[in-house]
């Protein structure tokens, strides 16, 4: 590890102040001369045949220049794979799900657009609907899916390692039945667009966008256009959680409407329908089989997941995928056996939420390693250390574990709970649980998969940085500069934050999966060391020097151990653009390719580098006379590598975590009998605020990853595969009762621990 | 005529996974790939009917570990007997 000027400095992230005084301007704020004002309609069945759409009073009222139904766009599905393309902009033939946008007006101003909506008459045909796993996997299960002659929308089955030899070592095995509930995404700035098309059919989107390059691709297919026929436009982004990486049905409307009426629409949804219509978490039911010798080492598990995914397959076979793949970590499982399903149903559309389902596997799989830990009178702390993976160890799937800080990160949370000392004496109805998690820093997929950044040399010296991951709140921007900055041996603040434009910049394929800190890192280092290298040359020249021997630092540039002999950086630049007639820029583009493509029939091989890890322990209470949880404190050993900003950092393992006490505690989107959404507003649906946050203490166990930039891994998901597990084992420490379906309410604990006395 | 299938993802319709079983003695690469298709419960389009090629945006495909479109008759190349024919799928998004 070298002594670095800006890297590992909590310096002031680059939009922290634009946001705070309320002058960053997000998609809803963004305005177009002769802009129009879309609205739509929405279903109130959440599964029936569209008969008829009758728009005509809606035309003509006053003030309404264009209406659409999804019979206005050509046709074609869409869908994460060719193999599970089942989407289409807005539906034909059927609803699916109570929301789903069934037309859409553009007007003058809002009101009229709303108005407009009560004047068009849908005809509809009521169908069944299939609201669970069970439900949609019976034989005479009505199909939810036009484009698919069956519920079961994908499947795995993975197979690492003897599965049968590893039970065979066992000295002890258990079998647990899990299971959670769909929750939204969560993510402070609703739906919304602005979308124009200019005098040659080009379409420019303005979005808030997790992923532009998957909406821009997906678009282009559904609108049938060709790439070149859309540019993307990023303004500031409140928030995605992977809630929005795929276009929805607003994006589709304002880009259709804006090529029918040649006027720019702009689309800015309500929170309710966002909580009704849009992506969610899967609902799981999994069971989990474990196999472990008396010392607490695991030898073989057994694993079958089902998840409810709503009506279309989006990214859900990821999600199977993760759920399987990634059981290989954090802990060392010699043989394992899994099964995942995805089904389709009637309720809201599921993606996935911040940690992917590796936050749903390891919620199970650490719940049930407290059991097993409980049952064999092995301490909690131990069994994790027992089983923890290790610096170079292969998995049964064949990953590579470069480096692993787990079992010091371990050791770091048992010590800021005073997990020891509790063990000695609490008080009555405090407990603490522990959980720990890992997850990759980006996925290999087929395609477009790389990262690039681009670094503008401006005439006064200082910097523009654009990349092609999105900033969406996690501090991308801010490390990115920070990493620039080092490598050129310039001020931080002399490095600017370029626009997140597809006509300007090569967007990433995804800002999923804790990559873009790891990718985009390395090819901001990359970038930066070609326009360093084009400067050397530059002073060099002046310098009469080595360009090779030549060090960047305080804004000097300067033949290595001489100072003296340097001249300013600004003056390289200035002979660049004033005696070379050279504007400089730099480049970098990184992937790792030299990872396995994902295997989505094995699950197997080196699946990602950057493996970062967290060990999470969490002090609450239970009130035993009403069932309320309350989250005292939490201890998180973090290893993301090399901090790069550790205030930033520390505030995605809290954020991680919070969110996904939501999950563990509070939150489940709710749906009555015939499919309808009931909980769709912020005064029912409960999602953790800051009142409900315990004291956090971050650990950074700082270790050097091999492959990332400055040694950092991804960061912002482990916490939230930590969180759910820790909880539900600090509620079995503090009162004794094990609930295994989440949320972990209130009424489940008076339940459970009315049962418990009832023994 | 037996032709072997490799490939990143459980092909749908191809039942043991591994292989084709084909009455024909004699088949394109396009007309394989229209087959697997018709094997396949919600027809996946491999090859876009009236297109020269396969879209790189969505498969990878290759006989005998060549990429096809470097086999002199690209999606025309005739198929034998033990051939292997891998095919990648490419996906768009995560998590």
């Amino acid at each position: 590890m070298g002594e670095y000027s800006v890297v590992g400095k909590s310096v002031e992230r680059t939009d922290g102040r634009v946001k705070v005084t309320g002058k960053a301007k997000y998609a809803g704020d963004l305005v177009a001369p002769g802009m129009l004002h879309g609205k739509l309609l929405r279903s109130p069945l959440a599964h029936a045949k569209i008969l008829n759409v009758d728009t005509n009073r809606a035309k003509a009222l006053p003030g309404v220049i264009g209406v659409i139904t999804g019979k206005d766009f050509p046709g074609i599905p869409y869908g994460t794979r060719p193999d599970t393309r089942d989407q289409l902009p807005m539906p034909i033939t059927k609803v699916h799900h109570f929301g789903e946008g069934v037309a859409a007006v553009a007007a003058m101003d809002e009101d009229t657009a709303e108005e407009a909506l009560d004047l068009i008459k849908v005809d509809y045909e009521e169908l069944p609907v299939v609201l669970t796993a069970e439900d949609a996997l019976k034989p005479d299960a009505p199909l939810v899916n036009e484009f698919s002659k069956s519920n079961l929308a994908y499947f795995s089955d993975f197979n690492f390692g003897d599965i049968e030899k590893g039970f065979k070592e066992a000295d002890y095995i258990r079998e647990e039945k899990f299971s959670s509930q769909r929750v939204t995404v969560g993510f402070i700035e609703p739906h919304a667009c602005l979308a124009e098309v200019d005098p040659t059919g080009r379409v420019l989107l303005q979005g808030s966008k997790q992923s532009p390059y998957i909406t821009w691709r997906h678009m282009c297919r559904a609108l049938d256009i060709p790439l070149s026929g859309m540019r993307i436009v990023n303004p500031f982004v409140g928030g995605a959680f992977s809630g929005k990486h795929d276009p929805f049905d607003v994006d589709f409307a304002a880009a259709k409407l804006a090529q029918i009426t040649g006027r720019p629409v702009k689309i800015v949804l309500n929170y309710d329908e966002v909580l009704a219509a849009y992506r969610q978490r899967n609902a799981m039911d999994a069971r989990l089989k474990i196999g472990v010798r008396k010392n607490g080492a695991i030898t073989a598990l057994r694993a079958e997941c089902i998840l409810e995914g709503g009506p279309i397959c989006g990214i859900g076979p990821f999600n199977v995928y993760y759920f399987g793949a990634f059981l290989n970590i954090p802990y060392k499982i010699p043989a394992i056996e899994y099964h995942g399903k995805l089904v389709y149903s009637n309720r809201a559309p599921c993606g996935t939420v911040r940690g992917q389902e590796i936050t749903l596997a390891q919620f199970a799989l650490d719940s049930l390693l407290h059991m097993v830990a409980e049952d064999l009178h092995i301490d909690q702390v131990e069994i994790r250390t027992i089983n923890a993976v290790t610096d170079h160890w292969r998995t049964a799937n064949g990953m590579m574990v470069d480096v692993s800080g787990l079992p010091k990160c371990i050791e770091k949370s048992a010590e800021k709970i005073k997990w020891q000392e509790s063990r000695k004496g609490r008080p009555k109805g405090r407990g603490i649980g522990f959980s720990c998690a890992s997850h990759p820093s980006g996925p290999r997929l087929g395609g477009h998969f790389g990262s690039s950044v681009i670094l503008k040399l401006v005439e006064d010296g200082k910097v523009v940085l654009t990349h092609g991951g999105t900033e969406i709140g996690q501090g991308a921007n801010t490390v990115f500069c920070q990493m620039a900055a080092e490598v050129l041996g310039l001020p931080f603040e002399d490095i600017i934050q370029g626009v997140s434009d597809s006509d300007t910049a090569i967007l990433d394929s995804g800002m999923f999966g804790d990559r873009c800190t790891y990718w985009d890192g390395n090819a901001t280092i990359l970038a930066a060391k070609d326009l360093k290298r084009q400067l050397a040359e530059i002073a060099a020249k002046e310098l009469k020097a080595d360009p090779e021997e030549l060090e960047f630092k305080s804004k000097r540039i300067f033949t290595k151990g001489n100072p003296e002999k340097g001249i300013d950086f600004l003056l390289a630049v200035r002979r660049a653009y004033y005696d070379q007639g050279t504007p400089l820029y730099g480049r970098g583009y990184w992937a790792a390719t030299d990872i396995d493509i994902v295997d989505w029939k094995t699950g197997k091989g080196n699946l990602a580098h950057g493996l970062d890890f967290i060990a999470t322990a969490i002090e609450l209470e239970v009130d035993k006379e009403t069932g309320k949880v309350t989250l005292i404190k939490a201890a998180h050993g973090d290893d993301a590598g090399q901090p790069i900003n550790p205030l930033l950092l520390e505030g995605q393992v809290n954020g991680g975590s919070t969110h996904l006490a939501g999950q563990a505690l509070l939150e489940e989107s709710l749906y009555d009998e015939k499919g309808r959404a009931l909980n769709f507003t912020w005064r029912d649906y409960k999602q953790p605020t800051s009142m409900d946050a315990p004291e956090y203490v971050v650990e950074h166990v700082h270790t050097h990853d091999p492959y990332g930039p400055f040694g950092a891994k991804g960061a912002g998901e482990a916490s939230s595969c930590s969180t759910m597990a820790a909880i539900a084992n600090g509620v079995c420490d503090a009162v004794g009762v094990r609930i295994k379906d989440l949320p972990i309410t209130p009424e489940k604990i008076l339940k459970a621990l009315k049962e418990k006395e009832a023994k | 005529m037996k032709i072997h299938v490799k490939s990143n993802f459980v092909v749908p319709g191809l039942d043991n996974g591994e292989f084709v079983d084909l009455d024909q003695s004699q088949l394109t690469l396009r007309e394989f790939l229209e087959e697997l298709s018709e094997r396949s419960p919600t027809r996946v389009e491999y090859a876009r009917s009236g297109a020269q090629a396969i879209n790189p945006d969505e498969w990878e495909i290759r006989i005998n570990d060549i990429p096809y479109h470097q086999c002199s008759r690209g999606l025309r190349t005739s198929l034998k007997e033990g051939d292997t024919v891998t095919i990648i799928i490419i996906p768009l998004g995560g998590g």
